[in-house]
């Protein structure tokens, strides 16, 4: 081997070894995984990444025997395609022998020498050395990941549009940028060969590990789309079997700043064993206002009381900030598991002014009538009291957009966590 | 289709008839029976200053 030159990190500090000296132009730094780019006297950062040596079957640093060669693993590359999905390349070095490349893809080793004569061109073959070689899918290979030195400048997200020409189970391998086009040449090598030469992590022994890896490229949209559908049928189903939809409606006039009142809002009929029973309550008229909703629905043949409480709140004003509004003139409230029977729906509202209640008067007139007079207005103290208008409607049936929600997050769950996963095996 | 796909579409499938049977029993984490009334007091008013 040639005798290894030692450069500073600037990002760590760290000294790091460079194995090729005077080949080298690009450096991973082993310690906090930056690149280097050591072309330059002052070995520029050019980007800084981690956890890369785990994700390789094979660091760099390693040395092995193939061929009757011992070649030092010098580099490392994670490359990717739509096609093909993932697949790593190791550029190995040995002084007298050069350069050559050992690529893991599908499980399976090749070896790779670069060609230093052309293969002449055919219409759907090459030909090279007195063989035919037959033209291969046309794939865009982009890298993913970079580990350590190469005698080219390379980086993350770097392009190539390669093509695969075979002859049995050798293959020719034609990668072309805007700069320049090389060819390799490819040929099958044992497992157990690559991993008696080289220390290979172990989850990376085997073609099963790797063929489930390149399926994570595969079926992650699919997965995606299926959790798209699921959440579109979960609304439908819910829309659907929620019925029958039968609806009272009713309209109230709230005092604001009085004590509540109960009134009965109409009555409904709950036809299955159990259902959803929604109130939606709607007023048009309210401004830095809350109107409190305690509904009952009380079971015409049992007396049992069903209670679920709403609010309706809305507030504006202007600050620093200028105009705000906060809160909405309307509430829907969704009753769970009502049993089957005929209900008549009660309201105990109230409604409130904010930051204060109008100052109200209740007074007795009758035994059953009661007169409420207001004396928000100072100079007019005989002025009506305020009143709320709020429309009621009462249905059988609900969406649970709560359930909705939940159902779409453990949907996209699984597919969400698998690309946080790849993207962090990526980094 | 692959193992993790035919999994992942039982899971979804056991999730959209889970959603089916609750809301034929009209049945939900969100429901809002039985919430605490605040009539019976406590004050309200705009919270976003």
């Amino acid at each position: 081997m040639t005798q290894p030159r030692a450069v500073t990190c600037p990002s760590c500090g760290g000294s790091i070894e460079i194995r090729a000296a005077g080949y080298t132009v690009t450096l991973g730094c082993r310690y906090c995984g930056s690149v280097l780019d050591v072309a330059h006297e002052d070995v520029r950062l050019i980007k800084a990444y981690r956890r890369a040596v785990k994700n390789f079957a094979i660091a760099p640093g390693a040395r092995g025997t193939l061929f009757d060669v011992e070649w030092e693993v010098i580099g490392a590359l994670r490359r990717r395609s739509a096609e093909s999905g993932d697949w790593q390349e190791f550029l190995l070095f040995n002084p007298y022998s050069g350069y050559r490349w050992l690529v893991l893809a599908g499980g399976e080793w090749q070896f790779g020498t670069m060609l230093l004569d052309r293969p002449e061109n055919g219409p759907r073959s090459v030909s090279w050395r007195g063989g035919d070689y037959v033209r291969g899918d046309s794939e865009t290979a982009t890298t993913v990941t970079v580990l350590g030195e190469f005698y080219w400048k390379i980086a993350r997200g770097d392009e190539a549009r390669a093509t695969a020409y075979t002859r049995g189970a050798e293959v020719l391998s034609c990668e072309s940028t805007a700069d320049e086009t090389n060819w390799t040449q490819l040929i099958p090598l044992d497992d157990s060969a690559v991993s008696a030469a080289f220390a290979v992590e172990r989850k990376f022994v085997g073609a099963p590990q790797r063929r489930a890896r390149r399926n994570d490229t595969d079926d992650l949209p699919m997965m995606f789309l299926f959790a798209l559908i699921a959440l579109l049928a979960v609304g439908l189903v819910q829309e659907l079997v929620s019925r029958p939809r039968v609806c009272t409606e009713s309209t109230s006039e709230i005092i604001v700043g009085a004590p509540s009142f109960t009134t009965r809002i109409g009555t409904l009929e709950v036809r299955r064993a159990y259902q959803f029973v929604t109130i939606s309550a709607i007023s048009s008229n309210i401004n830095n206002r809350w109107i409190d909703l305690d509904y009952s629905l009380v079971n015409r043949q049992t007396q049992q009381s069903i209670d679920a409480y709403g609010l309706i709140e809305y507030y504006t004003g202007t600050d620093s900030d200028g105009p705000w509004t906060e809160g909405s003139t309307s509430a829907e409230t969704l009753i769970a598991s009502v049993p089957r029977g005929t209900y008549d729906i009660y309201l105990d509202g109230g409604a409130h002014g904010w930051p204060n209640d109008p100052s109200v008067t209740v007074k007795q007139v009758k035994p059953d009538e009661w007169t409420v007079q207001t004396s928000a207005d100072a100079e007019n103290p005989w002025a009506p009291p305020e009143k709320v208008t709020v429309w009621f409607t009462a249905c059988t049936g609900g969406f649970s957009w709560g359930m909705f929600w939940l159902i779409g997050f453990l949907l996209f769950a699984v597919p969400g966590a698998m690309l946080w996963w790849r993207h962090r095996e990526d980094d | 289709m692959t193992l993790r796909l035919k999994l992942f579409t039982a899971w979804c499938l056991f999730l959209v008839a889970t959603s089916g049977v609750a809301s034929y029993y009209g049945w939900s984490l969100f429901a809002d029976s039985a919430s605490t009334s605040s009539s019976s007091g406590g004050a309200r008013g705009p919270t976003h200053k």
